[in-house]
C-alpha cells in the first residue's frame, strides 16, 4: 500500500494547523492552506540545505588550518603574482564595447551564477523546489501541489 | 640571489600573464566575428514515469532514478511512455520561438494525455526556454471537443542535453504518481 503523500520529500511534517474558530470557513481553510504550504516549503528547504551541507567539503567550511613556515614564502611569491595579475587585468578587461556596436554588453565582467536555480529560471503557477543532483546533467523541479497532500 | 630570483619570477609571472591575455585575445576575437546563431531546431525527448512499486530497474530511465532515489521515498519507477519529437523554431524579434504537442496513451491506461512544450531561445546563448504542459484530455458532452486539464505545467531554462525532471502529478488522488522527464538536444 502506497502512502498518499509518498510524493512529498522526506522530512515533510504532517499539518497540525493552529485552529482559527473566529474566521469564516473559506477563510479559514485558505490561511490553513497558506500555513501548510509554509510550513511544508519551510520542511524541504531544511531537507535540501542539510542535504547539501553534508557534501561540503571541509575546506569549504573553514575547518582547515593553515599551514605554518610559509609566511617568507608567500611574500616573495604574492607580490610578483598580484603584479602580474593587474598587468593581466589591464589587458583581459574589454574596452568599452563600443566595437560591437550595441553599447557595452551588461553581463561583462558580471561573475557568472553558480547557482542551478538561477541558471534554470523556473516558473510555474504554485511553489516549488528545485532540487540539485549529483549529476550536472539532471536536475529535479517538484511542484509542491496542495491537493496532493490531501 | 634573492633580488635576482625575486626578478626571474617577477619575469616568469608576466610573461605568463601575457600570454594568457593574447589567447584570451584571439579566443574574443573570435567570438566576435562568429556571433552565435539562431537555434532552429529542438529535438524534445519525454519520459513519463510512474512512481510506484516497480522494483525493476528500466535502463532508459536508470540515470534520472539513481538520483530521485536519493531524494524521494518511492518503492519504485516505472516507465510508461517514451516520446520524442522535434520543435522547429522561427525567427522573432528577440531570437527563435516555436511549439508542439504530442498525445499519448500511457501503458495500462485508457484515458489519453497530452504533452505540450512551447520553446524559445535567444541568440548565442545555447540555451533553450520551455514551457511544458502535461495535460489530461478530459471528454466533455458530445458537441464540445475534448478538452485538455493541465496536470503539470512549468516554464524551466534547459541546456543541451540536461534532463530536467518534473514532478509531481496525480489524475486521481487514489492513482500514482507522474513524473515527467524532458531532455532537449538543441539542433541535433
Amino acid at each position: 500500500m502506497m502512502d498518499h503523500r509518498d510524493d512529498w520529500p522526506d522530512g515533510l511534517l504532517e499539518a497540525d494547523l493552529d485552529s482559527a474558530e473566529d474566521l469564516e470557513p473559506s477563510a479559514r481553510q485558505s490561511a490553513e492552506r497558506m500555513v501548510r504550504d509554509a510550513r511544508n516549503m519551510d520542511a524541504v528547504m531544511t531537507t535540501m540545505a542539510r542535504r547539501m551541507s553534508e557534501k561540503l567539503p571541509a575546506a569549504d567550511l573553514g575547518q582547515v588550518a593553515p599551514p605554518r613556515g610559509r609566511t617568507a614564502w608567500k611574500r616573495w611569491t604574492l607580490g610578483p603574482l598580484a603584479a602580474a595579475a593587474a598587468v593581466a587585468a589591464l589587458i583581459l578587461v574589454p574596452g568599452d564595447g563600443t566595437e560591437q556596436g550595441g553599447g557595452p554588453d551588461p553581463s561583462a565582467g558580471a561573475p557568472r551564477t553558480p547557482s542551478m536555480m538561477a541558471e534554470m529560471d523556473v516558473e510555474a503557477d504554485g511553489p516549488f523546489v528545485v532540487f540539485p543532483t549529483n549529476n550536472p546533467d539532471i536536475a529535479v523541479v517538484w511542484l509542491l501541489n496542495p491537493k496532493e497532500s490531501e | 640571489m634573492m633580488i635576482e630570483m625575486m626578478t626571474r619570477c617577477v619575469g616568469c609571472t608576466l610573461i605568463a600573464a601575457l600570454a594568457v591575455a593574447t589567447l584570451a585575445s584571439v579566443a574574443n576575437a573570435q567570438e566576435i566575428e562568429e556571433p552565435g546563431q539562431d537555434i532552429e531546431n529542438v529535438l524534445l525527448t519525454f519520459h513519463l514515469v510512474e512512481a510506484d512499486g516497480f522494483a525493476d530497474e528500466d535502463p532508459e530511465i536508470s540515470d534520472v532514478v539513481s538520483e530521485l532515489r536519493q531524494l524521494f521515498s518511492f518503492r519504485g519507477y516505472r516507465l510508461l511512455s517514451t516520446s520524442v519529437f522535434n520543435v522547429g523554431l522561427l525567427p522573432t524579434s528577440r531570437g527563435t520561438s516555436g511549439d508542439g504537442s504530442q498525445r499519448i496513451i500511457p501503458s495500462g491506461s485508457e484515458t489519453p494525455l497530452t504533452i505540450m512544450a512551447s520553446i524559445s531561445s535567444r541568440r548565442s546563448t545555447g540555451a533553450v526556454r520551455a514551457t511544458v504542459t502535461l495535460a489530461e484530455v478530459v471528454t466533455q458532452a458530445d458537441f464540445f471537443e475534448p478538452r485538455p486539464t493541465p496536470l503539470l505545467e512549468a516554464s524551466v531554462t534547459m541546456r543541451d542535453g540536461q534532463s530536467v525532471v518534473l514532478g509531481s502529478a496525480r489524475r486521481t488522488p487514489g492513482e500514482p504518481v507522474l513524473i515527467l522527464v524532458v531532455t532537449p538536444r538543441i539542433d541535433p
